[in-house]
């Protein structure tokens, strides 16, 4: 039997199929409910491997024995099964599954659930729809298409991560994003960041990094399930309270073994720079009007007609281009299914010397044996991101960020020129300042300090399901989960960096993340009478399990070689953590269904976890919901084809992250004398951590009128998250930067609505289109008294900062402002002439959740011929312009193009009546070339424009923020089936049994009145934590768009 | 049937199993560190001393540059804006967080174990870096989190002056004590731990006095200052330099430094602030009162240590020439032309031809220092010697010499900034300086000149002791001669007849370079230019407006802004910790001791 076993599930494809005496041929023809003839329809002998396609005109022949089983199988169509009997002729009719109303998706622990019977809004994905956009990562074929599902690209740095938020933020300082299960197992989307600012100077700012969802090869996905809130996502227990992706990979289909083979290239530019400035020469004016050229900032002289004005943005950035391959070989009897794939994704960045690439393998198969289903999904990728630093560059190195250098470059220096002719390195101030206080070029950055992470994840659960009766189920899944990155960093010699590094200096970093989880399920079905009764039972245990082995050295003895062997051991350092959690839940689940008509479902969970105090680590939580579905009682109303109502509502709680109940020690150092010292850790542990909980509320409707045509799918739900469990950067006096607490609450309310429609369907042509469209409204309360607003660490731009505000805005914008007079107006300094500031750097100036996101989501069908195209927009919402502000604080702003003059409009402080300023409008108006006393200083107009600019300016934050609308044509596809002419033709169609071609627009329009780059930034990548970064740009890798063309070839 | 009855007994074994094992889950114990209970007396003790010692040196040397004892080429660094009295926030936060982070964080958790084996004397020395570290935030800040610091409450409030103060006096009288009594039977004994005084309780016994005696002797400006009792308490402190706190630090390879900046800990703390560092020059004024004493034809030996030189010429290094630094005069409009420069070096031997072709071409000679750039103004600015030091456990050089391509000195650096330069925590040339600030003031001048040349004489023991130590390296780097110090000490101080406030503050301020005391004394007597004679407001304070916002015309620099971490994160109680505590002249505000009654 062990052999058997192996044999199928390595899918040789050798079966024993007995033919039956009896055979005749049975033809017949396969249309649509509307009565078109369907193609290519599979038609399958069940349980044997006769199988053939249905032709043209819908007809099909193939042998078949009285008794047997016709399976009748389409994409995009509902399976039908017909018996065979004594006739010959079987003429089948079948309905697409957009129509099919009893549709089925994928819930909580796989559990299959008819559509209809659930109190939650739930969208899936099928793979044709999520190809239709594809990317390295999965995350972004979900953009636009679902209401409610926020996706950021966060750069268009190759290897990039991308961030997705379901229904807005539950958590204040851990990352928001659902939780991913694939085949049944939790799949870990963390962004390692494997190093650590004060061991090797790398933060989340420094470069760029994958999230690890991307490891998935979409091509491998079947169906994505997107479970938006507790209420769905319940019984997953305390890592849900985000919501959940279900994703559900392929498998084979008894039948033929058919092999796939996809390829896409896709070519890749810059879709938009930030305005630079074109008038200015490096250099600044001081008080006496004197120049001097000691400066990277561009205030200086007026470029003439002689000099070159070096366009070094534009200059900087390459092409991208991306090559994708995948081959699938899937297949299967009546008892064994098999899928295997492999992939290789290539992918160079728009930035020189970056480049990503993944290489990934895939089995599934299923065996069954009578009752018995054994079943197995296994994975094993290589992913790996060359890349280099960008935006701020590595920690205690102020000018080693690639991005923040090329954008301030000054316009008369050439910013290739960053080696002298000898080779050796071309320093603009020469040894007149400290070599780490040089700013860094951009070209240096990239030649010379080589960052790249290596990825090798392996993910894999074996599954049993034993039927032990009509009504009883119980299955089995135990899977694992685990992944090596190992990051790298160089910094050659010559660095500006730390005086330590400046002879070089290379981190290496293994971070190893092993989880494995087990879950046993009982799951009892009945019907009794009119009621359709079910209960599930289980039982789920977990362990995650983390190290991280880091290295690092500095000062290489032989130049020109790099390694940690070519390091003295005094300059050499380790360091290794480990940190393991565990938790185990019991959980269980009613159902009741009544005349199909009315469903109710409640669920409860206990959860026992190892990182909370021992009388807190217990907590119990439940979900009610149910559905009407009222079409059942209004049958005879011919427009309405299908009406439901539903409500739902649900708890969930959730643990800590190991380790935070105690306060732990540095490790230990030595000091004068040779004394041994240690200190504490600079966040403070605590030891009456409670759970947090998230509950969620949500009701809504599902419509569809006119045959069909036309579909409503509205929702409105609430989800808030109490009892936050966080460890804020407070003010350090008490002793410590971060401590951790049980505080704030997150309350989000929002509404999704969906409109699905069929425009325009003919016998040859189809349109159909989605418009979804989704509002979350974030907010804070109940804080840590005394500190009314968290930051987000690392999204930090000169004042500005991402912030959430007790009491207010869960995403909001901090940042310092202009005084202003009772009615609006600026007060200025009656000596100086500039805008006043009180410093205060805590006032919420924006706020960057969207009003109204959404997508329209269109495909048109001629024939063989695919037209589709997704745009999605937002509408409101402030981004801040991070890396605007630092132009302009560096000369470099367009918006400090106009510095020949200066005039500032507002109002001087006259005096106080009863206590209250008096003020009167004054203009002050400063020329360049004159001199203006300042408190009896003579001082020079262009260092009071230049100090206007670089300085008060910028004291008003929202001057680089912009309420954002936007619309863009996310992507626009053509392909062509030409599986027809393939069929037809006698040479090809021994080979090729399909073709299909494909061509592809990305980002090829972005209609804003956000100027910079695109507004879809994010300062920090992917793992930002609570408010994330998203709506901060600062000096990242732009975004890209692109062309793709590509073709799918079945054997 | 069988098989049913298999999986069912399989079931409830894994209930069973996973129930009963509560302890599956008791592993939220951080494998990789231990906690903050475990750590022993005698391995917090070294860490608290070298923080604390930071955060007073960080504050030492940003001091300096306030009472223009040091400057800094110019840019927009906080260093820089510092000497031009044009401060930024960025200023404030080194010695904020060395205090708070790295000791203020132990001082709860070292005192319960200290405690707990009846340890002292671990108290006393406890309750002396506590003192040490809030009275440092007093004069830095003005106001600071006192009562509900270190504690509970994540958002404290602040407290006052005068609370603060207070609390430390309180916290002195508590530490003498604690050096009173002797220790329980196995406690561990204070040497232990303890690198700043090997474990001599008598030493920190005398240090405790000291401090009161400076602190007490801050209050000047008050109605309950009362000098007699300072005199007391003179008496009990250091009352030799053998009995007084020195910090000898070794300059040595360290395989790792400290947690916050990743500097050195075993090296000076004022090699970390200032000696890796080749930005810092000497002021003028500095240079003259190391030079322009009561008698200048009597030179002080110590300016030769206390000023840094280095090697000028071309060609071979036989032709070049030790010189010391000039001052940099911050009376003149230097820094407002964009200096002083750091200078380059011609590392050939070939001539080096500066813009050629335009009418600034130069030629360099072979092997010599040079401004770089085009402004003429600025090329004399070599004669100005950064204090920079080199250093062999951090910067992995041969020996401390801050050298050129070809081996000639760029730079000596200077006394208090090398990497083994000793810090003075508590010295007995300072008691003699409050002794003789106490007599003059009461119109005694015999015992004030008696207690002015004591003091004197005692600074240059003391750093002699080092200096003999190096032995004869360069014109800094070398001994002070017995003669030179005679002469100087009989011929170059005064006499009891013409002492006056300035001779006797300004040799304090001599021998107590880079404290931050020195910005208190100055501060409490206004920057009074008969007892500083000779310093000035930055010349660039005068002619930059946006100085004069924080420092408005007639002002003085009189504490630094509060921290930007509780600007953003403790905003509340920022807000209502001083009336102005926002604002732009927050600078110019007095702290409690400060404010004349």
């Amino acid at each position: 039997m062990k052999r058997r076993f192996l044999l199928t599930f390595f899918g040789v494809a050798v079966y024993a199929s007995c033919l039956m005496a009896q055979q005749k041929s049975v033809t017949g023809k396969v249309t649509s409910p509307s009565g078109e003839a369907l193609s290519n329809v599979t038609v399958v002998v069940q349980g044997t491997n006769r199988t053939v396609k249905t032709n043209t005109d819908g007809s099909f022949t193939i042998n078949a024995s009285p008794g047997e089983i016709l399976l009748f199988r389409s994409l995009g169509s509902v399976e039908l099964t017909q018996p065979v009997g004594n006739g010959n002729v079987y003429n089948i009719t079948l309905a697409s599954s957009e129509e099919a109303l009893d549709e089925v998706v994928v819930t909580a622990l796989g559990i299959r659930k008819e559509k209809k019977a659930l109190g939650y809004a739930v969208q899936d994905l099928k793979a044709d729809e999520l190809m239709k956009n594809k990317t390295a990562n999965i995350v972004n074929s979900l953009a636009g298409k679902v209401a409610g599902v926020n996706v950021t690209q966060t750069s268009g740095s190759a290897g990039s991560g991308a961030q997705i938020i379901l229904r807005g933020g539950t958590s204040l300082e851990r990352d928001n994003q659902p939780l991913f299960v694939v085949d049944g197992v939790i799949y870990d989307n963390s962004t390692v960041l494997g190093g650590n600012s004060s061991f090797d100077g790398a933060q989340s700012v420094s470069s760029t990094n994958s999230n690890r969802i991307m490891d998935v090869n979409p091509e491998d996905v079947e169906s994505m399930s997107v479970l938006k809130g507790p209420a769905a996502a319940a019984l997953y227990g305390s890592r849900a309270a985000a919501g959940a992706i279900i994703i559900t990979t392929k498998k084979g289909k008894e039948g033929r073994a058919e092999v796939a083979f996809s390829s896409r290239a896709s070519t890749n530019w810059v879709n938009r720079l930030p305005e630079q400035q074109s008038k200015y020469k490096r250099g600044y004016y001081n008080a006496a009007g004197v120049l001097d050229d000691y400066t990277t900032q561009s205030w200086g002289e007026n470029f003439d007609d002689n000099d070159v004005i070096y366009d070094n943005i534009k200059n900087f950035f390459n092409n991208s281009t991306v090559y994708d391959n995948t081959v699938s070989l899937a297949g299967g009897s009546a008892n064994t299914t098999f899928y295997v794939s492999a992939s290789r994704f290539d992918q160079s960045g728009i930035v020189p010397s970056t480049g990503y690439d993944k290489t990934t393998f895939r089995f599934n198969g299923d065996q069954k044996y009578g009752r018995l289903t054994l079943g197995t999904n296994v994975a094993y990728s290589l992913a790996n991101t060359d890349k280099t630093l960008t935006s701020a560059g590595l920690y205690n190195s102020g000018g080693t960020g690639a991005m923040n250098s090329v954008y301030r470059w000054s316009r008369n220096d050439d910013m290739t020129k960053y080696l002298n002719e000898d080779g050796s390195k071309y320093r603009m101030f020469g040894d007149r300042q400290r070599l780490e206080d040089d700013i860094e070029n951009p070209y240096w950055t990239i030649n010379k300090n080589l960052l790249d992470d290596r990825t090798e994840r392996f993910t894999g659960n074996l599954n049993a399901n034993l039927k032990l009766a009509d009504w009883w189920n119980l299955s089995y899944r135990v899977g694992t989960d685990s992944y090596l990155t190992r990051n790298n960093t160089l910094v050659s010699p010559g660095g500006a960096v730390k005086p330590q590094w400046q002879n070089g200096m290379m981190s290496a970093s293994d971070y190893r993340f092993n989880y494995w989880s087990s879950n046993l399920m009982s799951n009892f079905e009945k019907k009794v009478g009119d009621f359709d009764l079910g209960a599930l039972v289980g039982f789920f245990s977990e362990q995650t399990k983390v190290t991280n082995e880091r290295r690092v050295g500095f000062d290489f003895v032989i130049d020109d070689f790099y390694s940690f062997e070519n390091i003295v051991d005094v300059n050499k350092r380790f360091n290794s953590t480990e940190s393991k959690r565990r938790l185990f839940g019991l959980y269980g689940e009613l159902r009741a269904g009544y005349k199909n008509m009315l469903f109710l479902n409640v669920t409860g969970r206990n959860d026992w976890t190892s990182t909370l105090p021992v009388e807190n680590r217990s907590y119990f939580y439940p979900s009610v919901g149910g559905s009407f579905v009222f079409s059942e009682l209004t049958k005879d109303i011919s427009w309405l084809n299908y009406g439901k109502l539903r409500a739902s509502w649900a708890k969930v709680g959730k643990d800590a992250s190991p380790y935070l109940t105690v306060t732990t020690l540095w490790p230990s150092r030595e000091f004068l004398g040779g004394l041994i010292g240690t200190g504490n850790y600079w966040n403070r542990g605590n030891p009456g951590l409670r759970p947090e909980t998230t509950t969620s509320f949500e009701v809504g409707a599902e419509l569809r009128f006119l045959n069909n045509r036309l579909g409503i799918d509205y929702t409105y739900y609430t989800n808030n998250s109490y009892d936050q469990i966080v460890s804020p950067r407070m003010g350090q006096t008490t002793g410590y930067i971060l401590v951790s607490v049980n505080a704030g609450d997150i309350y989000n309310k929002g509404m999704e609505l969906a409109l699905t429609g069929k425009p325009v369907v003919t016998s040859n042509f189809s349109w159909d289109a989605t418009l979804n469209m989704a509002r979350n409204k974030g907010t804070l309360d109940n804080l840590i008294k005394g500190n009314e607003i968290l930051y987000v660490t690392d999204v930090q731009v000169g004042n500005a900062k991402a912030a959430s505000f007790n009491g207010g805005d869960f995403m909001a914008i901090s940042g310092s402002r202009w005084t202003r007079t009772p009615d609006g107006k600026v007060v200025l300094d009656a000596n100086t002439g500039m805008p006043t500031s009180d410093n205060a750097t805590t006032y919420q100036i924006g706020n960057r959740e969207p009003k109204l996101t959404g997508g329209f989501n269109n495909s048109l069908q001629y024939k063989d011929l695919n037209f589709s195209f997704l745009w999605d927009f937002r509408i409101g919402g402030d981004v801040y312009n991070g890396t605007d502000y630092y132009m302009t604080v560096n000369g470099m702003s367009k918006r400090t193009m106009d510095r020949e003059s200066l005039t500032i409009n507002g109002a001087v402080q006259t005096g106080t009546v009863d206590g209250l300023a008096t003020y009167e409008d004054r203009t002050f108006t400063f020329e360049a070339d004159q001199f203006y006393m300042i408190r009896n200083v003579n001082t020079s107009g262009r260092k009071i424009i230049q100090d206007y600019y670089s300085d008060f300016y910028v004291r008003e934050s929202a001057n680089f923020q912009t309420n954002t609308n936007w619309l863009r044509l996310r992507t626009v596809s053509l392909s062509y089936d030409f599986t027809k002419y393939v069929v037809k033709n006698a040479s090809l169609n021994r080979v090729v049994k399909g073709l299909t071609a494909t061509a592809q627009g990305t980002n090829l329009l972005l209609l804003t009145n956000y100027k910079g780059m695109d507004p879809e930034a994010s300062a920090a990548g992917s793992g930002v934590v609570g408010s994330s970064s998203v709506g901060i740009d600062f000096n990242g890798v732009p975004s890209t768009a692109g062309f793709m063309f590509g073709v799918n070839l079945k054997f | 049937m069988k098989r049913f009855n298999k999986i069912i007994f399989f079931v409830s074994a894994i209930l069973l199993f996973n129930s009963c094992k509560e302890s599956w889950l008791d592993i939220n114990v951080d494998p990789s560190n231990p906690t903050n209970v475990v750590a022993p007396v005698q391995n917090r003790l070294p860490w608290l001393q070298h923080h604390l010692l930071y955060a007073h040196a960080a504050a030492g040397v940003r001091s300096a540059l306030i009472t223009q004892n040091l400057t800094f080429i110019k840019n927009t660094s906080q260093q820089s804006m510092s000497a031009g009295w044009d401060p930024i926030q960025g200023m404030s936060t080194t010695p904020y967080q060395f205090f708070f982070v790295a000791v203020g964080s132990n001082l709860v958790d070292f005192e319960k174990a200290a405690e707990a084996q009846g340890a002292f004397h671990y108290l006393g020395a406890a309750k002396v870096i506590r003192a040490m570290g809030f009275m440092l935030m007093v004069d830095w800040l003005g106001e600071i989190p006192y009562t509900e610091a270190l504690g509970e409450n994540i958002s404290p409030k602040f407290d006052d002056g005068k609370t603060i103060f207070e609390g430390c006096i309180k916290d002195i009288d508590q530490a003498i004590s604690y050096f009173e009594m002797t220790q329980k039977a196995g406690a561990t004994p204070l040497s232990a731990g303890d690198s700043w005084n090997g474990g001599d309780v008598d030493k920190w016994k005398r240090l405790a006095y000291g401090l009161k005696a400076r602190w007490l002797n801050n209050l000047s400006k008050k109605s309950i200052y009362n000098p007699d009792e300072i005199l007391a308490l003179l008496d009990k402190a250091p009352n030799s330099n053998a009995t007084s706190t020195v910090v000898n630090h070794v300059d040595v390879v360290e395989p790792v430094g400290d947690v916050l900046f990743g500097d050195p800990l075993k090296a000076s703390v004022m090699f970390s602030n200032m000696g890796m560092n080749t930005n810092f020059r000497i002021t003028k004024w500095y240079e003259d009162i190391l030079t322009n004493t009561s008698n200048p034809n009597v030179a002080d030996p110590r300016a030769d240590k206390m000023i840094p030189w280095a090697q000028f010429g071309s060609g071979s290094l036989q032709n070049k020439l030790f010189k010391r630094s000039k001052g940099v005069d911050m009376d003149s409009d230097i820094r407002m032309n964009g200096g002083p420069i750091t200078p380059s070096f011609n590392n050939s031997s070939s001539v080096l031809t500066l813009n050629a072709g335009t009418t600034s071409e130069r030629k360099i000679l072979p092997y010599s220092n040079y401004i770089s750039g085009t402004n003429s103004a600025r090329y004399g600015d070599t004669l100005y010697v950064s204090t920079r030091s080199n250093s062999i456990g951090y910067n992995k050089a041969v020996n401390d010499q801050y050298v050129w391509g070809d081996g000639s000195s760029a730079g000596t650096s200077i006394f208090n900034a090398r990497p083994d330069a000793p810090t003075y925590v508590m010295t007995y040339a300072e008691m003699c300086f409050v002794k003789a600030e106490i007599y003059f003031n009461k119109g005694n001048n015999t015992l004030a000149f008696e207690a002015y040349k004591a003091g004197i004489k005692a600074h240059i023991d003391m750093m002699n002791v080092k200096l003999t130590a190096y032995g004869n390296v360069n014109p800094s780097k070398s001994p002070m001669s017995a003669s030179d110090i005679t002469n100087f000490l009989e011929n170059g101080i005064g006499t009891a007849g013409d002492l006056t406030l300035n001779k006797i503050m300004t040799q304090k301020y001599i021998a107590m370079s880079y404290s931050h005391q020195n910005w208190n004394d100055m501060r409490r007597y206004d920057y009074d230019t008969n007892v500083y004679s000779g310093w000035k407001v930055p010349y660039e304070y005068t002619v930059t407006a946006s100085a004069q916002n924080k420092i408005p015309s007639g002002k003085h620099f009189r504490r630094v802004m509060q921290v930007n971490h509780e600007f953003n994160y403790n905003a509340e109680n920022v807000k209502s910790s001083h009336p102005r505590a926002l604002s732009d002249d927050i600078w110019s505000q007095p702290v409690w001791w400060d404010i004349e009654e």
